[in-house]
């Protein structure tokens, strides 16, 4: 059986968490306008009661995953429709998410490439990493989760000298409403990270003093992704204004492409997407992952030739169901209306029911 | 169809527990575990001109009869006259106990006169015979007696202990090993000299009979480790090692992989070190290199000067390493991402400047550079095989006549002579030959993704040559530690910079050998 470390869990909650986010948070800031760095808080940070109530069941039943632990909580009848609506949303919220990845690569690094060769070569690195195991998808993020924050701070130095100050003041003229409403709106990216650690629960270290320090490293990946995003949300406001960094899809290349290194190095984009394409590959791996577990727990699907089945009705999604624009609003109707709903019911429900059984158990 | 299947299936699939390569079998082979006879070994040996038997006898009260069989060569001559056929004829007459002799009791009447002979011993089989007598050994067959004595008088001609050519260094120990396995174990067991520093031999190969010793220092190495070195070694089963390299293949973990997952040195002092820091060693009689096992990727940046050097000095020299090793892998791919797909990371000026170099070249920068890569290789290759002052004059011919001409006849922009060249120089930085072909062979496969997909091909082959990496392992430890997984004790203490010695009071985890065991190397 394949473990991750305690190191490993912190980097890969990190890296998923993280994903892709920071190229189009600041796309989302909406009404809290200049306000809008302080969004990332409030919206990422509910990953963190979600998670400890997850890693709480994992210490209660090890060696499960969520749906496993949804059978001994709930029973299997309903256990077993979770897990079908989980397999549901998350093939076709990670369709849609690698589908963007492709559309990012497309219409700002290469344009005139065809698509498919953005399919063929995101897909070869999910099914690489599939094929390797979890321990090797940890090991990867140990690896590109620190080039990532690297280029993520890398890219903040390089554009300091283009900051307009007088952008982010007054601060929270507006009053908290728009923040908090504005949050809203980006907390599926939270459950997007708890519906991952659903399925990872398996792979993590289960002695007592192990679930402490997954505690632990849970706060910090939180806060590690918190402070990023905050940091990338900032820089963008600081240099567009907030209207135009509401305007931009993908904020963050286009400040790629405002930098210039020294007069030797121009508009180093396309070397950031070197980084962001480690970033992405992390996120769509860690869904791949998600779902072929589930579909272990539910169906009993141990062969990995399954993985061939997923990754066909993932092209379709990809190449038939929403293109450029439409996939950013998609995944976030997607997010909003269904994923977040699911997670926050699912974990209370099975949560709660756990302890009040508990409870009516201990008298 | 099926024998093609069979033939593809042998010529891919590494198998295990099954014999790689039969030797013929031989009558001989059958007496191999029959009761000893003198005459039956004679006259099997006496057909090879350079093994010479000797008949005599010792006249006690009965006349004994003796046969003395040897290789010529591999004996020591002044040992076999002096110390042995000298104390047979002449001493042995004028022993009191003489006339007491017979043949039931002089075997061991001979073992306790020829104590000053360091080895000897009784055996009693015709396959003991027939390995001691081809390991230079001396054997005695007394009468017609099924016991003979072994007598170690091995000594042959052998190379000194010199400077390793292949890892020269300026400061630290100028040894090196040599062919002969007992001049290389007592280098080691000079530099460690604790009862903890275990030997273990054993034979490999039914017609060489190389004899393997599997070195390492108990507690240090982890149990699982060696038993897993000795299980690897023992199911080895073909007719011939000839090298120590050979055994390579054998016992790594990924045979596919380009990269080396088994360390070779010729210094007894990185021996040592590394089996200090709970690693285990393979040494092949006839074989100057050992084989060091379990490895991670970064000890093959490493040399021993490192550990000679100051600690300032060496986190210098382990960068140029680093960006050497960088530099040769993606240069040329970066070149052909840029030139071919994104200009606008240029400045203008930089950007004209390179447009005017390419300018009359009628290739795209991808053939150029393969082009370019293939005559680099091509020199390499040459240089390397022909004797020294030619090597030279071929790279001297390769790198400033071919190079010149092919810019003057337009044929390759300035610039890519710039890139390849920086490509090379870069990966003579590295210190192991075995990574910088594994580099050399991942640039190949990297500058056609740039020259296809640009930057977005580069990405895709870095994070697969990464995936790959990160499956690797090596003897159970994974290959890119201490970089993933992590250990921060070992990347802090000695992996792109040194700590200075005083401060490395734990060993790294590295290889989950215990870390509270104090000192490193």
């Amino acid at each position: 059986m394949e473990r991750l470390s305690t190191h490993q869990f912190l980097v890969l909650s990190a890296a998923v968490l993280l994903g892709t986010t920071y190229l189009s948070v600041g796309s989302l800031i909406g009404e809290a306008g200049r306000d809008g760095w302080m969004i990332i808080f409030p919206a990422f940070i509910w990953a963190v009661p979600f998670g400890l109530m997850i890693l709480s069941l994992m210490a209660k039943y090890p060696g499960k995953d969520l749906i496993k632990i949804s059978e001994r909580v709930v029973g299997k009848g309903l256990s077993k429709g979770i897990g079908i609506i989980y397999i549901i949303l998350v093939t076709y919220y990670g369709s849609l998410l690698a589908g963007l990845e492709v559309d990012i690569f497309n219409r700002t690094v290469l344009p005139l490439m065809p698509r498919f060769v953005f399919l063929l070569g995101g897909g070869f690195l999910t099914f690489y990493l599939f094929y390797s195991g979890i321990e090797v998808l940890g090991r990867f993020a140990e690896v590109v989760f620190p080039i990532v924050t690297v280029g993520l701070i890398l890219m903040i130095i390089f554009i300091i000298p283009r900051f307009e100050e007088g952008e982010l003041f007054p601060i929270l003229a507006n009053g908290i409403q728009p923040v908090l409403s504005s949050s809203g709106k980006i907390v599926h990216f939270s459950a997007e990270y708890i519906l991952f650690l659903a399925g990872l629960l398996p792979f993590l270290p289960n002695k007592a003093s192990d679930i402490k320090n997954l505690k632990q490293k849970l706060y910090i990946a939180v806060s590690i992704v918190i402070i990023l995003n905050t940091l990338i949300v900032l820089i963008q406001i600081l240099t567009f204004g907030p209207f135009e960094t509401t305007r931009m899809s993908f904020g963050l290349l286009a400040l790629g492409k405002m930098i210039e290194i020294s007069r030797t190095l121009s508009g180093v984009e396309s070397i950031f997407n070197l980084f962001w394409l480690g970033g992405s590959t992390i996120k769509v791996a860690s869904y791949f992952f998600a779902v072929m577990w589930a579909m272990k727990s539910v169906f009993g699907f141990k062969s990995r030739k399954w993985s061939f089945l997923l990754g066909f009705i993932s092209y379709i999604i990809i190449q038939y169901v929403a293109r450029g624009l439409e996939i950013s609003t998609e995944l976030g109707f997607v997010g909003r209306y269904f994923l977040v709903p699911f997670t926050v019911l699912w974990v209370l429900m099975i949560w709660g029911v756990d302890k009040w059984k508990n409870r009516s158990q201990n008298g | 169809m099926k024998r093609w299947l069979k033939m593809m299936k042998d010529l891919t699939i590494r198998p295990y527990e099954k014999k790689v390569r039969k030797a013929p079998k031989l009558p001989v082979d059958e007496k191999w575990d029959q009761p000893l006879s003198g005459q039956e070994i004679h006259k099997e040996l006496s057909k090879s001109s350079d093994i010479i038997f000797r008949e005599f006898s010792i006249r006690a009260k009965k006349e004994i009869p003796c046969l003395l069989g040897v290789v010529d060569g591999l004996i020591d001559k002044h040992l076999l006259d002096e110390y042995l056929l000298h104390v047979i004829m002449i001493d042995l007459v004028n022993d009191p106990d003489f006339q007491d002799i017979t043949i039931d009791n002089v075997h061991d009447f001979l073992i306790k006169l020829l104590t000053p002979m360091n080895e000897i011993k009784k055996i009693s089989l015709m396959g003991e015979a027939f390995d001691a007598i081809l390991s230079g050994d001396a054997v005695l067959f007394i009468g017609e007696t099924q016991e003979a004595l072994v007598i170690g008088a091995r000594g042959w001609q052998s190379r000194g202990v010199t400077e390793p050519e292949a890892e020269s260094s300026i400061r630290g120990p100028k040894e090196g090993f040599n062919e002969t396995l007992r001049t290389n174990t007592s280098l080691l067991r000079r530099k460690i000299k604790h009862p903890s520093l275990r030997l273990v031999s054993m034979k490999i190969g039914d017609l060489t009979k190389t004899d393997v010793v599997i070195a390492y220092v108990e507690k240090l190495a982890r149990p699982s480790v060696v038993s897993e070195v000795l299980k690897r070694l023992g199911r080895i089963k073909t007719d011939a090692i000839v090298s120590g390299d050979i055994l390579e293949e054998f016992i790594e973990d990924f045979p596919y992989s380009p990269f080396p997952q088994i360390f070779h040195t010729e210094r007894p002092d990185t021996v040592a070190s590394d089996l200090l820091e709970g690693r285990v060693a393979i040494i092949v009689d006839g074989t100057p290199t050992v084989l060091i096992v379990p490895v991670t990727l970064t000890s093959f940046m490493q040399v021993n000067e490192d550990y000679y050097e100051r600690a300032l000095i060496v986190i210098l020299t382990r960068f140029v390493r680093y960006s050497g090793a960088l530099i040769s892998t993606v240069a040329p791919s970066l070149y052909i991402a840029v030139t071919t797909f994104h200009q606008e990371l240029l400045p203008t000026s930089l950007a004209l400047s390179i447009a005017a170099g390419r300018e009359g070249v009628p290739f795209p920068a991808l053939i150029e550079a393969l082009v370019m890569l293939m005559t680099l290789e091509i020199l390499q290759e040459a240089g390397l095989r022909l004797p020294k002052p030619i090597g030279q004059t071929i790279g001297i011919v390769g790198a400033i006549v071919i190079g010149d001409a092919a810019v003057k006849a337009g044929l390759v922009s300035p610039i890519m002579v710039i890139v390849i060249g920086l490509t090379a120089v870069s990966s003579y930085a590295i210190p192991s030959y075995d990574l910088a072909i594994a580099i050399r062979l991942m640039r190949f496969p990297l500058m056609i993704l740039a020259g296809t997909m640009g930057f977005y091909g580069v990405g895709i082959g870095f994070y697969a040559g990464l995936i790959h990496l990160l499956n690797l392992r090596s003897f159970g430890v994974p290959y890119l530690s201490p970089i993933a997984p992590l250990r921060i004790r070992a990347l802090l203490q000695d992996t792109f910079v040194r700590s200075p010695w005083w401060a490395m009071k734990k060993r790294p985890k590295l290889l989950d050998t215990d870390p509270n065991s104090g000192g490193k190397r």
